[in-house]
């Protein structure tokens, strides 16, 4: 048996599977988020339930093949009762999504969410009175503040299905009809299948014979020859003429009582010219926040204390008793080794600046800032093919590339996805690699930071202009919902962090530890210094470093941050000058993503697309760099 | 009332010669089956219709006619709709009777006051008279594109525009349909207008699809 939540985007279904099943999802404010199904189990009053938390969508006619999930669950069968998540305030949208489960019969119940918000905008709404007109329950909750959670959960006990009926001009009433002697029967009503049908969505066309779908197409096209509006238009605006009939009975406005300090931060944020010092005010407190305090004092504390002073320290001592072998010992310990490379990088140098920066994106995304950077930011991310939209992948992309990679999927078009994943791999440093990186370039010059931060933006732009004329297919129209500016809630960033701390442990410390045995293999066999010799002409020519730095540039395809950080050692040891270290900078922060990115990029555009990117970013990667570096001699500048 | 059914005659031919997926002959259904041979015949012998290799079409002078009937039929229902905000059921059979009595100066002065529409309320171009193609550009008109109000003034849908049906379809399931009341908060460095208590932010191309009666 199973209960589903269905509702619009960021209305809080999530937060509310979280209190029905107790199992932690992301939730977020920006709308799109939930983009996989989510499913837990739940005890209530008449036994267990499979809870389903579907994708948020504003119509339950798919407009794209993204959105048929949610449709398809519907569709299933087997299903309890429906939970119909409205976010109060836009009570008209989630009406349209309940006139449709009206018409497919189907049980539900309405959780009337956010019910907080409505009052200091000064609506009032009429729950009774809207239960009493639509037959199901109504439920106000305040799903942050648990509120109305235990009144819904009652409520689920028994399901019904309104009895409301309201019908469509005669001409699409007929054509319904006889579309339904043609249906089979199935979960939902053959009415809402054949409107389903008349707006577009065929999707039961291979239950049915070929002769009987063409009997219906014929229906479906001599009805959309009356009209040069598209049928689904015309079906839409009578069910929002319902739901407008069904508003004037219960919703009352009041003068608002005002809150000034939270909708005028919203609006200073979008700002033509106060935006501009918003944004980057956030960058500069992210970069307080993960480059200063992250990447500085914290990787300070973990390197030079925790781990140099005490776990190194016991760790050899421990190797050196318990294994006789130099062999495995350096294994464990030595350049290369398990403990002293890979987990001292990886909870050291890595783990701290991605903490703080998933805390920092969770603050921005929980705030509702996000929507409102790619407000700022869409006219200069259509150059790129994309809009602004894409904001969420890639500012994600500056704490990890690979989760970014994965978020993808919110974009609209295959066009944008696969232009936001190359750019990701291409030119978005992640954190860990950025905190190296900007502690690298502090040390030389803040004109050398400067001049890596240009070529980066250009690097981005045009290629990404480059792409947008490439890749076939559209960019999506950018149509965003802005949600309210709302204070984060600290219990969900801590949970949501700690979500993503754990994610990032489980897929990516492994491959640390992978990545570290490969390179005391290819050191072990003297392959280190054979792929140095062979490519050294490329390194040492064209990019004018020195040899050694090859080995950073191979380790940096296992971490990007392990390259950088390679580089940093580099530093460190007075093997680079400043022309050399911008150099490298530009070339690692372009290179090939890491092994983690790579195997997302397979999962997300299968493994060809992948391969092709690959190929593309590596000679690019060395083209940029040994450009600069010529272009440094050329002009005779040094840093 | 003889001369009406040779009117809507004329502008059923129009119609059924703009291509559009509808049976025009089904509009004729304004006259009645009244519509005989007879008028056909009379229609060819006046010059508005002309016969080539046994089939009937529209002369040049009957093309003329019959595009001015059609536009003052699309404009009436504009009328009707925009701005006396009658239903539907009336839209047809008080289009089909006013067309016929409305001269060029009032069809002009009707034209203007709707801003030169270019489709009907069902979606059907509007032929251009001689005011559109004056006022090509910008004449303050009280049906404006959405783009066009300034932030903190408020409008009215009347209606939306576009050839893309995913885009259409995307902006209905956001409830942006006729009738409703938007708010146009700002304008630069991308639209957001406020629908209901949902704000929207939206693109240059999507936007100039929305068409609006300003509130004052
Ligand atoms: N003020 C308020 N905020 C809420 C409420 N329920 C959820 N939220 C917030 O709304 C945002 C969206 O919630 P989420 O569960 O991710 O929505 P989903 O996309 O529908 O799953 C989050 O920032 C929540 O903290 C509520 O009842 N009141
Ligand atoms: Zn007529
Ligand atoms: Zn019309
Ligand atoms: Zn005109």
């Amino acid at each position: 048996m199973k209960i589903i939540l269905v509702g619009n985007p960021n209305v809080g279904k999530s937060v509310i599977f979280g209190h029905l099943t107790g199992k932690y999802v992301t939730v977020s404010n920006y709308p799109g988020t939930t983009v996989e199904i989510t499913e837990g189990i739940s005890k209530l009053a008449k036994g267990q339930y499979r809870i389903v938390d579907t994708a948020g969508v504003n119509n339950l006619i798919p407009m794209s093949e993204d959105e048929s999930v949610t449709r398809d669950i519907l569709l299933a069968g087997d299903i309890n009762n429906i939970i119909l998540v409205a976010d109060a305030k836009m009570i008209r949208r989630a009406l349209f999504l309940a006139v449709q489960l009206v018409e497919m019969r189907l049980p539900f119940v309405i959780a009337l969410n956010m019910y907080d918000e409505i009052k200091e905008r000064g609506m009032i709404i009429n729950s009774e009175k809207l239960a009493e007109i639509l037959g199901v329950k109504v439920i106000p909750t305040v799903a942050t503040e648990k509120k109305g959670i235990a009144s819904l959960i009652k409520a689920l006990a028994d399901p019904a299905v309104s009895p409301m009926t309201f019908a469509y001009e005669p001409k699409i009433e007929f054509a319904v009809q006889d579309i339904c002697r043609l249906l089979p029967d199935t979960t939902i009503s053959k009415r809402s299948f054949a409107l389903m049908w008349l707006a577009g969505d065929d999707s039961l066309a291979k239950k049915l014979s070929p002769a009987q779908v063409q009997e219906i197409s014929s229906i479906r096209n001599s009805l959309a020859a009356f009209y040069q509006k598209p049928l689904s238009y015309l079906i839409n605006e009578r069910r929002f003429e319902k739901v407008d009939e069904i508003l004037k009975e219960i919703i009352k406005f009041e003068p608002p009582k005002r809150k000034i300090i939270l909708p005028f931060l919203g609006k200073i944020t979008t700002h033509p010219v106060w935006g501009v010092p918003v944004v980057l005010a956030v960058l500069f407190l992210l970069y307080e926040f993960v480059g200063v305090f992250g990447a500085g004092t914290l990787v300070g504390f973990m390197e030079n204390t925790v781990f140099e002073q005490y776990i190194n320290k016991w760790a050899v001592s421990a190797v050196n008793f318990l294994i006789p072998w130099t062999i495995f010992r350096d294994f464990f310990v030595g350049e290369y080794g398990l403990i002293t490379m890979a987990l001292s990088y990886g909870f050291a140098i890595v783990l701290p600046i991605v903490g703080t920066f998933f805390i920092a994106f969770s603050i921005l995304e929980d705030s509702g800032y996000l929507p409102r950077l790619a407000i700022m930011v869409n006219r200069i991310f259509k150059v790129m093919g994309l809009n602004g939209k894409a904001v969420l992948p890639l500012v994600l992309g500056l704490g990890c590339d690979t989760m970014a990679t994965m978020t993808t999927r919110i974009l609209a078009t295959p066009k944008e996805r696969i232009i936001t994943i190359f750019l990701l791999a291409l030119a978005i440093p992640c954190s860990a690699q950025l905190g190296v990186i900007l502690g690298m370039l502090s040390a030389i010059s803040f004109s050398a930071t400067i001049c890596w931060l240009a070529i980066e933006i250009v690097v981005l732009l045009a290629v990404g202009a480059l792409a947008d004329r490439i890749i076939p297919g559209r960019r999506s129209d950018f149509i965003l919902e802005i949600p309210p500016i709302r204070i984060p809630q600290i219990g969900n960033i801590l949970i949501k962090t700690f979500a993503r701390i754990k994610w990032y442990l489980i897929e990516v410390i492994p491959l640390f530890i992978i990545g570290t045995a490969i390179l005391f293999v290819l050191d072990r066999v003297h392959l280190l210094r054979i792929i140095e010799y062979i490519t050294s002409p490329l390194v040492q020519d064209w990019l004018g470093l020195p040899a050694k730095a090859t080995q950073t540039f191979l380790v940096g395809f296992f971490r990007r941050d392990y390259g950088a950080a390679g580089l940093y050692d580099l530093l460190k040891n007075g093997l680079l000058n400043p022309n050399q270290v911008l150099v490298s900078i530009v070339t690692i922060t372009l290179f090939v993503p890491c092994i983690a990115n790579f195997l997302m990029m397979v999962r997300e555009r299968g493994l060809k697309s992948a391969l092709i990117m690959i190929s593309l970013i590596f000679p690019f990667a060395i083209l940029v760099g040994g450009l600069v570096n010529h272009a440094l001699q050329l002009l005779k500048i040094s840093f | 009332m003889e001369l009406n059914i040779r009117d809507e005659i004329l502008e059923a031919i129009w119609m059924k010669q703009e291509q559009l997926r509808a049976d025009a002959l089904d509009l004729l259904k304004c006259v009645g089956p009244e519509a005989t041979q007879a008028q056909i015949e009379e229609l060819v012998q006046d010059d508005y219709l002309t016969r080539i290799n046994g089939k009937v079409t529209l002369s040049q002078k009957g093309r003329a006619r019959a595009t001015t009937l059609v536009r003052s039929h699309r404009l009436s229902e504009r009328l009707f709709t925009d701005v006396m905000e009658l239903g539907e059921k009336y839209l047809e059979r008080n289009a089909c009777s006013f067309e016929h009595f409305l001269s060029e100066e009032v069809l002009e002065a009707i034209c203007t006051l709707l801003g030169h529409p270019t489709e009907c309320p069902h979606g059907y171009p509007i032929p251009p008279g001689e005011c559109c193609k004056r006022a090509e550009k910008n004449i303050k008109s009280i049906i404006v594109p959405l783009p066009s109000l300034k932030s903190g003034e408020s409008g009215k849908i009347v209606y939306v525009v576009t050839k893309h049906h995913h885009r259409l379809d995307h902006l209905t399931s956001l409830g942006i349909l006729p009738a409703v009341t938007v708010k146009m908060h700002q304008t630069f460095p991308s639209y957001v207008v406020r629908v209901g208590q949902t704000d929207i932010a939206m693109d240059n191309e999507v936007i100039q699809d929305i068409y609006v009666r300003k509130i004052s």
